[in-house]
């Protein structure tokens, strides 16, 4: 809220210089965000919080610097001259909605000359961010920042048979407020009308049909106190923010009501002339009572961990102008009309404490008995992941879990993400942001690919988060990390594009770390390239995907080069198994190439694990040496060259028994798989 | 987490869960309190929150308030980052660029 120094201090005496009182006004929890210099004067700009509409105003925020002791608060001294007849003989006031409208005070002025405010009212206006118009309505705008009570002038002539009705809308009924829309009313919204037609909506804003205008003799000048509730319905479904809407939404003062008008009445007849009427129509003139709250000196102590004087709290609540009775260090308040956040004793604490100073509460850590904590659940988990995926040289990423809609559709064939539906926002902030993530490559191949777009000749990134689904109605989350490459790797001449292999070796690697259980690779088509995608499982279920994106899922990305991706499960894996350590032969090992003629679609992972499932004892190790497909081989054929491995644990091999182990084995694998040797 | 060289100060605030609440302000590590763009000129940056439980919080989920007082605080993480390493936006720590994340060897989750 933007207010004027000089403004708060007509309010006080002996008021301290502006940057002490803005220093003590922020350390009491009115922050005073801005100074903006304005001749000899200040504007300043003060975060006023939610739960304080009392100092959405000069006189409020004079309040809490004299609290804050930055001078002493004068009293409020309203006072106007009435003239002639009673104001019940020119006009009169029914409200039909009292829950809505708890309280309606007006005067009449008559015989007012409407014209431009004069100089030193309008620049105080504009200073606080509000434009003159007349006299007549900036006369009411200057009471609100004065003493922050909303008020309403309506030419009374325009309101028939001057009769003002504060009722519910009807079904139908329009309205053209000041601001020239018309409004669609329902039977939530609370109007001002007169015998046949709403006139303004209630605590909101004025209509066009009863507006202040040039030709305006006779004001009805209105000061009401509303009902938040019903205020705030109306103001946010047609999202009409005003000053006068934000002071009654967040509680308005009761009993301001009845002292602003004579304070704007005053005004007017000062700035446009006429007279005002004698007397104020009021609709409840009874104020509540008000609600107490109490405590005791020693409940407040041990709250703030610190002894406060009696004489301390004394002072604060005499400033903060709550009443209050002391009997036997227990402190009766009663609740003033002006605030509407104090129910509690805690309420009451804060008010005590804010003033004390935060920062003469001295520190002191809480005793913890159990020592630093330890992290559990995922952590474990996803620490161990990170570790391993910088180890491995790739570069950690976060990206969003919310993502659009048909980024998330295109890796839908990813059995990583068939593992449950789409979960979609309500309320999403944008279009980009509308679904959660079930891949976190919904995030991360777009981050890839920017840098891709940016000219980079190399990526290699990772992350590590949570993905969602939505499953019987709830919402589920899982842990997962996923790799995204693309570009060369290698260095000087012996740079080269990614390929597959770079990217099962990380898969390997990670899964190895991670304790993932053992699994296979099978091939995968969509989401990726053909010949170019696995899935990696254990006992038919899914933990991993790799592969090269297909063009399909890579055409939403626009990048130069073909993105590789991996995705792991990381809920599945387990601290690995220490090791069991194996003894080490004394004995030489003889070692036998073995060159399969074999179909493509045999796989690699096949070919091997059956050897092993046939092979003697004494075959140690098996490695893979070359793949060969050309001329020699058929279209659809390929020849992979293994090196075996051949050694006893207790004694030397000799060539015959290699030999023949190796025919032997050669024999089997070739019954097994149809495949053939050369 | 700061230089220690960095002012600390608690200001009252407002929070609908908290009774007392309080900010926590730092001095703005771009201009050491001298005002600049990203302190709006008043040399401080907020960089958490804070405050006493509200009793009405114990109530709604059954604790006795009457037995028991808690205290609770946040602070954004992505708003810590920046200002510890003046990384000037926020949306550079979720694009993914290299040129960017490999400037933090140990990972930006450290």
């Amino acid at each position: 809220m933007k207010v004027l120094y000089s403004w708060i201090c007509e309010h006080l005496e002996g008021a301290l210089p502006a940057a002490e009182m803005a220093e003590r006004l922020t350390a009491a929890g009115l922050n005073v965000e801005l100074r903006t210099p304005q001749g000899d004067d200040e504007i300043w700009e003060v975060d006023v919080t939610t739960n304080r509409p009392d100092c959405l105003n000069h006189r409020g925020l004079a309040r809490e610097a004299a609290a804050a002791g930055g001078g002493r608060l004068k009293p409020l001294q309203v006072t106007v001259s009435e003239k002639g007849p009673a104001v019940e003989q020119l006009a009169r006031v029914t409200v039909e909605d009292p829950e809505g409208c708890p309280r309606y005070c007006a005067r009449v002025i008559r015989g007012v000359k409407v014209g431009p405010s004069p100089q030193w009212l309008a620049e105080r206006l504009a200073a606080c961010g509000i434009r003159p118009i007349n006299n007549v309505v900036d006369a009411t705008n200057y009471v609100l920042l004065d003493l922050g009570h909303p008020l309403h002038a309506f030419d009374l002539a325009r309101v028939e048979g001057r009769h003002i009705r504060v009722r519910r809308a009807r079904a139908g009924e329009k309205l053209v407020t000041l601001d020239g829309e018309e409004r669609a009313l329902t039977l939530e919204d609370l109007v001002i009308a007169d015998e046949t037609k709403a006139v303004a909506l209630a605590g909101i804003m004025g209509g066009a049909n009863s507006e202040i205008t040039d030709t305006t003799q006779d004001v009805l000048l209105e000061s009401a106190y509303f009902a938040p509730t019903a205020i705030r319905r109306t103001r946010k479904r047609l999202g009409l923010d005003t000053e006068a809407s934000r002071r009654f939404e967040r509680g308005a003062d009761r009993a301001m009501a009845r002292i602003a008008v004579d304070a704007a009445a005053q005004l007017i007849v000062e700035l446009a002339g006429g007279e005002v009427a004698s007397g104020v129509l009021d609709s409840c003139r009874e104020l509540p009572s008000p609600a107490t709250i109490s405590f005791t000196l020693e409940g407040l102590s041990a709250f703030a961990g610190v002894t406060i004087p009696e004489a301390f709290v004394r002072e604060v609540l005499t400033a903060l102008e709550i009443p209050f009775q002391v009997q036997d260090h227990s402190f009766f308040c009663q609740v003033p009309t002006h605030r509407v956040d104090l129910e509690l004793p805690e309420d009451l604490y804060e008010e005590i404490l804010r003033h004390w100073g935060y920062d003469h509460i001295p520190s002191v850590l809480p005793p913890l008995r159990e020592g630093p904590g330890e992290r559990r659940g995922s952590f474990p988990v996803t620490d161990r992941a990170r570790d391993l995926a910088q180890g491995l040289g790739l570069a950690e990423a976060i990206t969003y879990a919310f993502v659009p809609e048909e980024v998330e559709l295109s890796f839908q064939a990813s059995p990583l993400v068939a593992r449950g539906e789409l979960v979609r926002l309500e309320n999403p902030l944008s279009a980009r942001m509308a679904v959660m993530r079930r891949t976190l490559w919904s995030g991360l191949v777009e981050a890839a690919a920017s840098n891709l777009r940016r000219g980079a000749e190399r990526v290699q990134l990772f992350e590590v988060g949570r993905v969602f689904f939505a499953r019987e109605g709830k919402v589920q989350e899982e842990e997962r990390l996923a790799v995204v490459l693309s570009g060369e790797v290698g260095a000087w001449d012996r740079r080269r594009p990614v390929d597959f292999l770079d990217l099962k070796g990380l898969a390997e690697a990670l899964a190895e770390g991670l304790g993932l259980p053992p699994c296979t690779f099978a091939p995968l088509a969509d989401p990726f390239a053909s010949g170019c995608g696995a899935v990696m499982q254990r006992d038919g279920e899914a933990v991993g995907v790799l592969g090269k994106l297909s063009e399909k899922a890579q055409a939403l990305y626009d990048a130069p080069r073909p993105l590789w991706a991996l995705e792991l499960v990381l809920d599945v894996a387990a601290a690995p198994a220490p090791p069991k350590f194996q003894e080490l032969s004394r004995f030489p090992a003889v070692v036998a190439d073995l060159t399969v003629r074999h179909p493509l679609s045999l796989p690699y992972g096949t070919l091997v694990s059956t050897l092993w499932s046939l092979a003697p004892e004494i075959l140690e190790r098996v490695e893979p040496v070359v793949r060969y497909r050309g001329e020699q081989v058929g279209p659809d054929e390929v020849k992979t060259t293994l090196r075996l491995t051949y050694r006893h644990r207790e004694r030397s091999l000799t060539q015959e028994e290699v030999n023949a182990a190796h025919f032997a084995l050669m024999e089997a694998l070739a019954a097994k798989l149809s495949v053939s040797f050369s | 987490m700061f230089d220690p060289s960095l002012q600390v100060r608690l200001r009252p605030s407002f929070f609908p869960f908290t009774e007392p609440s309080a900010e926590v302000d730092i001095t703005c590590v771009l201009c050491r309190g001298n005002g600049c763009g990203v302190c709006s000129g008043s040399g401080w940056v907020e960089i958490l929150g804070a405050g006493m439980v509200d009793p009405r919080v114990f109530r709604a989920v059954g604790i006795d308030a009457t037995r028991f007082t808690g205290f609770a605080f946040g602070l954004g993480l992505d708003r810590v980052a920046m200002l510890k390493y003046q990384i000037p936006d926020l949306r550079l720590l979720f694009s993914g660029d290299e040129r960017m994340l490999r400037q933090f060897p140990g990972g930006l989750g450290r």
